[in-house]
C-alpha cells in the first residue's frame, strides 16, 4: 500500500469509527493492537505489567480522541504510539513522585527492600525505559526499526528513503548514544527511585 | 557488569529482547479482549449519543418551528389588539382579523372573506370623461412626441366636448398649452355674451 492508499483508506477507517461502525474499529484494532504492544513492551524494557497499562490506557485515549487522528501528517500506528509514548511518560512522572513521597520512617529499609520486588532484572527494565525516554526521536525511531520491527538496514533505509550507509551511521550513532545514557543511569542515576508500583 | 565490560551482544540482547517471558497465549487474548470490549463501548456509546443529537436536534427543530408559528401568531394578535383596531382588514390577502370574545385580549382569529365581498367595499371607478381622455391624448403629443400642432388639434377637440367645470383653469394639472387654449375659449364665450 502506497502512502495515498494508506491516507485514503486510513480516512475512510477513521470516519467509520466516528460514524460509531463496531466492525471497522475492530479491525483496526487487530491490524495494530500486535506492533502498539510490542512497542511498548520494549519502551518499558521488557515488563509486562507496565506494559499491560500502558498499551490500555493508550487504546481508551485513541477511542476518546480518534476525531483528532489526522492519516495525513502520520499513519494510525504512528498517532498510536505518540499516544503511548505520552502515557508512558505520565507514567514514569507519577512513580517518581510516589517514591518522593514515600519515604523509610528512622531505619526502616526502603520500599524496594521490603516488598522484595527490586530485582536486577526490574532494575534493567527501568533504565532501559528511561533511556529510551531520554534519547532523541531519530535515534529511537531507528532503533524501534532494528529491535522492534526487525527490520535489516537495506529495509530501513528503502522505508526512510535514505541510503544504507546513512541507516548504518544513525544506528551506530543511536547504539553509542544508548549505551552512554544507560550507563548514566548505570552508575550515577538512581534507578530505585523509581516505584516497582506502575500506578 | 558495567559499560565497557559488556559485549556488543549483551548491548544487542539489553535492546532487543523483553527480559520477561513470552507471556501465555491466553492471557494476552484475556488482555486484548478486555480492551477491545471497552473500547468496542465507547465507540458504542458515541454512536448512541450522535443519534440522541439528532433526535433531540429533530425536536428542537420541530419545537422551533410550532414557537415561531405561535410568535407569528402572537404578533399579529398585537397589532389587531391595538384599541379600536380589533377588526382589521387584510384586503391584499383576502382575510382579515376577528376578535373573538371566549379568548384572552390579544388573541385574534383569521377569517376568510369572499372576494366579492372585498370588489363590494371598495369605492366605485368611474371611467375617464371623453374630455380627460382626449386631454391625456393631448398631454402625450405635447411632451412625448414635442408635436405642438397634433397637441392643440387634439386640445381643441376636448374643449369643444369639455363641461363647464373641466373648462376651469387648473394649473396644477393643466399644461401651458391647454390652459393658453382654455383662456382663449373662454375669451371667446365673454366676447359672445357681451354681443348678444
Amino acid at each position: 500500500m502506497n502512502a495515498s492508499d494508506r491516507v485514503e483508506h486510513e480516512r475512510a477507517m477513521r470516519a467509520a469509527v466516528l460514524a460509531g461502525d463496531e466492525a471497522a474499529w475492530r479491525a483496526w484494532y487487530d491490524a495494530t493492537y500486535d506492533a502498539l504492544y510490542r512497542y511498548v513492551q520494549w519502551r518499558c524494557g521488557g515488563r509486562r505489567d507496565w506494559a499491560d497499562e500502558i498499551v490500555q490506557e493508550t487504546w481508551m485515549a485513541a477511542v476518546r480522541r480518534v476525531r483528532r487522528f489526522d492519516p495525513a501528517r502520520a499513519s494510525f500506528a504512528a498517532w498510536l504510539r505518540g499516544i503511548a509514548i505520552n502515557v508512558l511518560r505520565n507514567h514514569l512522572r507519577r512513580r517518581r513522585t510516589f517514591v518522593r513521597h514515600v519515604r523509610p520512617l528512622g531505619d526502616a529499609p526502603a520500599v524496594e527492600e521490603t516488598n522484595g520486588r527490586a530485582t536486577e532484572l526490574e532494575e534493567r527494565s527501568r533504565r532501559i525505559m528511561r533511556t529510551l525516554d531520554a534519547l532523541p526521536e531519530p535515534y529511537e525511531t531507528v532503533l524501534r526499526a532494528k529491535y522492534v520491527d526487525r527490520q535489516t538496514v537495506a529495509q530501513i533505509a528503502a522505508a526512510g528513503e535514505e541510503t544504507v550507509k546513512a541507516v548504518e551511521s544513525r544506528l551506530g550513532r543511536a547504539r553509542r548514544a544508548f549505551r552512554e545514557v544507560y550507563e548514566k543511569f548505570e552508575t550515577n542515576g538512581k534507578p530505585t527511585e523509581v516505584s516497582d508500583d506502575p500506578s | 557488569m558495567t559499560l565497557h565490560d559488556r559485549t556488543e551482544s549483551e548491548w544487542d540482547e539489553l535492546l532487543a529482547a523483553p527480559s520477561e517471558p513470552e507471556p501465555t497465549i491466553k492471557l494476552d487474548a484475556v488482555l486484548r479482549r478486555a480492551i477491545l470490549d471497552r473500547s468496542t463501548r465507547a465507540i458504542r456509546r458515541r454512536r448512541r449519543v450522535r443519534r440522541f443529537a439528532w433526535v433531540a436536534a429533530l425536536a428542537a427543530c420541530y419545537v422551533a418551528g410550532l414557537a415561531s408559528a405561535q410568535f407569528g401568531r402572537g404578533s399579529m394578535g398585537v397589532t389587531a389588539g391595538l384599541p379600536g383596531n380589533n377588526n382589521v382588514r387584510a384586503s391584499a390577502a383576502g382575510s382579515a382579523v376577528a376578535s373573538d370574545p371566549s379568548k384572552p385580549a390579544n388573541y385574534v382569529r383569521i377569517v376568510r372573506e369572499p372576494v366579492q365581498e372585498i370588489a363590494a367595499s371598495r369605492p366605485a371607478c368611474k371611467p375617464p370623461s371623453r374630455f380627460e381622455r382626449l386631454r391625456r391624448i393631448s398631454d402625450e403629443y405635447l411632451y412625448q412626441r414635442g408635436d405642438v400642432t397634433t397637441a392643440i388639434h387634439y386640445y381643441r377637440k376636448a374643449l369643444a366636448v369639455a363641461t363647464d367645470a373641466e373648462l376651469a383653469i387648473a394649473t396644477d394639472t393643466d399644461s401651458w398649452l391647454l390652459i393658453a387654449l382654455k383662456q382663449e375659449r373662454l375669451q371667446e364665450r365673454n366676447d359672445e355674451n357681451r354681443s348678444t
